[in-house]
């Protein structure tokens, strides 16, 4: 039934309104129990053990912990390219465990915008075209897609840059496409795995501050994994730190960044 | 994804490593040009034989032939009966062996086709009819020219024959199967000093002088040529049986180019020299004594279907039986052998380019492993993924079907010039045949079969791309 509800939404039905992002407030991610476990026996690794988490539309939240901790793990789970071991995840309601392979990749392209450390740009492709990738594998017609790209370029600063090839782009600028790739289908939800990790802390710092640019003026909710907790502060509107698979600590911050 | 969208994608990831698709691409070029080549050679020999036998009644034709008595079944085993040692039982049936195997020139016929045989043979059900032929040698003598000790071949021909009054250079051809005439041939003339078809053609209504002379045949004959013979001086001469004086009514020319023929008349007048009405050429052949019967009787049966009892029966008479078709279907079944062998190896050669296909794609795949990943990631669905790489491994086919396609009609074309040439040299006249067809249906199923076997081929590389987990391929090291 939930899988059904989330397929036939058409690629161009507005995710974000959908599950009503923009009234606030509204639970868009419920996590209940979540376990993932690797490998089996004495060798058996439990990435996350027992982690509950809501996440409201609107939210920014930062995933802090250290390395090994889950945290990847759990976005992962949150972006359906992984399935749990136990547990749930609903996303507007919908449980993830009730979609097939094609629901979760309806899922992920219409829902999900994933932004990765190291950008994942093709490396043959124009910073356009690289935008318009999740258009393509929608079947949006090609006219269609050049608009939407080239404005998701331009929200993320980069109309001069459209035709440029990742190799011509700096590491701010790559990632920065990355974001535009990922917010290219309007997504309920915008996963970042450390999208700053592979960059100097002025870029960094951009790059971050375009990431809170977007939650606050568009009301894209975010969950961004990081390590830098000063960082996490600035721009999260809750920090939740991750150790050995489990939620330790929750907290809403006051945000420095303006 | 969209199938534009899919097809793009293919096309760009192919182009991406173009050393590396033009190479595979080859491979399947190679294949589809040999395995073109040969079906086209196929085509092109299986209509030149239908074309040589071209006319149903030729096939409906039999040949009979004087027979020279059973010969022994060798994969039947040899009864000797009697009480022996069983050595000389061993002798005897190799004996027998040896005998049995005796061929034509050494034996004369025992079962002849005399006029009762050739009644019994008309009456065969489903012969409609039976056409002697009729062979003798004679000297012949043209006022005072004379062909000499070299005998000159005669055939009985009939008056209403199908194809030799249109090779007449001058005069006409018979009036009736009983005429005392005959035809001769521009060579026979030609060899008698008149050359030009001005001179031969005055030969028309000149008498022409045959001479036949008792004649031994098989191994009398070679002791004789081999001794020196009978009269000193060296050649034989035999004694005159008779002689007769004929009208010349026409000349007739060599069968050229497309003159139209029957197998059975280009065996039996082959190196005729003089063509005789055929009822007066058995009036002659029956003065020769002891020589009784026709050297061979032509059978036309009414239908195709009708030939092999038509032979069995012939053959059931101790005479010798062949057919067109027969020698048409035996010859086909060898064309087929040998294009099955050979389609085999060329089978291989496609093969091996699908190995080329399946190591190309499964490499591909692994370079892109992150990408298809990230695809993935973004939304991509196991079946585009999948699609993807079985439009690209059909664009290798298609390319390299393509070009291989047109190679082999490139070839194709050199081939006919080359194998015409080859022909015309062979038989000394002008050859419009097609030894290499390329029917539409050929090049479209070349094409069609070098796409979907590397179709094939990539079906196993795709389902690995399908299934490759984006989480293990997208992580960060
Ligand atoms: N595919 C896997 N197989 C086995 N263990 C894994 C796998 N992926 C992650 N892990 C383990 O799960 C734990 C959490 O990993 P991860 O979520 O990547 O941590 P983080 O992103 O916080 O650094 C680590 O101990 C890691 O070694
Ligand atoms: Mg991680």
């Amino acid at each position: 039934m939930a899988a059904k509800e989330l397929r036939r939404q058409g690629p161009k039905a507005d995710p974000v309104s959908n599950v009503g992002s923009h009234h606030g407030g509204m639970r868009l991610v419920e996590i209940r129990g979540l376990v993932r476990r690797y490998g089996e026996g004495h060798a058996a690794v439990e990435a996350l053990a027992d982690v509950d988490l809501s996440i409201e539309a609107g939210e920014f939240v930062a995933l802090l912990g250290r390395s090994g901790s889950g945290k990847s793990t759990l976005l992962n789970l949150l972006s359906g390219l992984d399935s749990p071991t136990a547990g749930s995840v609903r996303i507007g309601g919908e449980d993830l465990a009730g979609l097939d392979p094609d629901g979760l990749a309806h899922y992920r392209s219409t829902q999900i915008g994933i932004v990765f450390q190291s950008f994942h740009l093709l490396p043959g492709r124009t910073a356009l075209a690289n935008v318009e990738m999740p258009l393509v594998l929608d079947g949006e017609p090609r006219e269609e897609r050049r608009d939407r790209a080239a404005a998701a370029l331009a929200a993320v600063g980069l109309s001069d840059r459209v035709s440029h090839r990742p190799s011509e782009l700096s590491g701010g600028e790559q990632q920065r496409v990355a974001i535009a790739r990922a917010l290219v289908r309007d997504p309920a939800l915008l996963v970042c795995d450390e999208p700053t990790g592979n960059l100097d802390s002025t870029t960094a710092d951009g790059v971050t501050e375009l990431l809170l640019t977007l939650n606050r003026e568009r009301g894209v909710t975010i969950v961004l994994v990081t390590h830098d907790e000063a960082l996490a502060r600035r721009c999260a509107s809750r920090i939740v730190v991750l150790e050995d698979g489990r939620i330790v600590r929750e907290e809403a911050t006051e945000r420095v960044m303006s | 994804m969209r199938t534009r969208d899919i097809l793009g994608e293919a096309s760009a990831a192919l182009t991406g490593s173009r050393s590396r698709t033009c190479l595979t691409g080859a491979g399947v070029t190679v294949g589809a040009l040999a395995l073109v080549l040969i079906v086209s050679l196929s085509l092109g020999l299986s209509t030149l034989i239908d074309d040589f036998v071209s006319g149903e009644e030729q096939l409906r034709h039999v040949l009979v032939m004087p027979g020279f008595g059973r010969r022994i079944d060798r994969s039947v085993e040899i009864e000797i009966a009697g009480e022996m040692t069983d050595a000389k039982r061993d002798r005897l049936r190799r004996a027998l062996m040896k005998r049995s195997r005796g061929g034509p020139p050494m034996q004369a016929a025992i079962n002849t086709i005399d006029a009762d045989v050739e009644a019994k043979l008309a009456a065969i059900s489903g012969v409609v009819d039976a056409r002697p032929f009729v062979q003798d040698r004679f000297e012949a003598q043209l006022g005072d020219r004379s062909t000499g000790n070299r005998k000159v071949l005669s055939i009985g021909a009939p008056a209403d024959h199908p194809n030799y009054p249109g090779r007449l250079l001058a005069g006409r051809w018979f009036a009736s199967d009983d005429e005392h005439a005959v035809v001769v041939h521009e060579l026979m003339l030609y060899e008698l000093g008149i050359a030009s078809d001005e001179a031969q053609a005055a030969v028309v209504g000149k008498t022409l002088r045959v001479t036949a002379r008792k004649e031994g045949g098989g191994m009398l004959a070679m002791i004789m040529k081999a001794t020196g013979g009978s009269s000193g001086g060296g050649k034989t001469q035999w004694p005159v049986l008779y002689s007769e004086d004929l009208e010349i009514v026409g000349v007739i020319r060599e069968r050229f180019g497309d003159d139209p023929s029957t197998v059975m008349d280009e065996a039996m007048a082959m190196q005729a020299d003089l063509f005789i009405p055929t009822e007066f050429h058995r009036t002659l052949s029956e003065r020769r004594a002891g020589q009784g019967g026709l050297r061979a009787l032509l059978l036309v049966a009414d239908s195709m279907d009708h030939i092999d009892a038509i032979e069995d029966e012939v053959r059931a008479m101790g005479l010798q039986s062949r057919s067109v078709q027969r020698a048409v279907s035996r010859i086909k079944k060898t064309l087929d052998v040998a294009t099955f062998v050979a389609g085999f190896l060329a089978a291989i050669a496609v093969f091996v380019s699908c190995l080329g296909i399946v190591n190309t794609m499964v490499m591909s795949v692994l370079e892109r492993t992150r990408e298809i990943g990230l695809l993935k990631a973004l939304g991509a669905r196991s079946r585009d993924v999948m699609l993807l790489f079985l439009v690209e491994g059909a664009f290798i086919g298609f390319g390299g079907g393509l070009l291989g396609v047109a190679i082999a009609r490139g070839l194709g074309v050199f081939g006919n010039r080359v194998g015409t040439s080859m022909i015309e040299e062979a038989m000394q006249m002008p050859f419009t045949g097609t030894l290499f067809q390329f029917p539409l249906w050929l090049l479209l199923g070349g094409v069609g079969f070098a796409t979907a076997t590397s179709l094939i081929a990539s079906v196993i590389p795709a389902i690995r791309a399908a299934r490759i987990d984006p989480v293990r391929a997208l992580r960060h090291e």
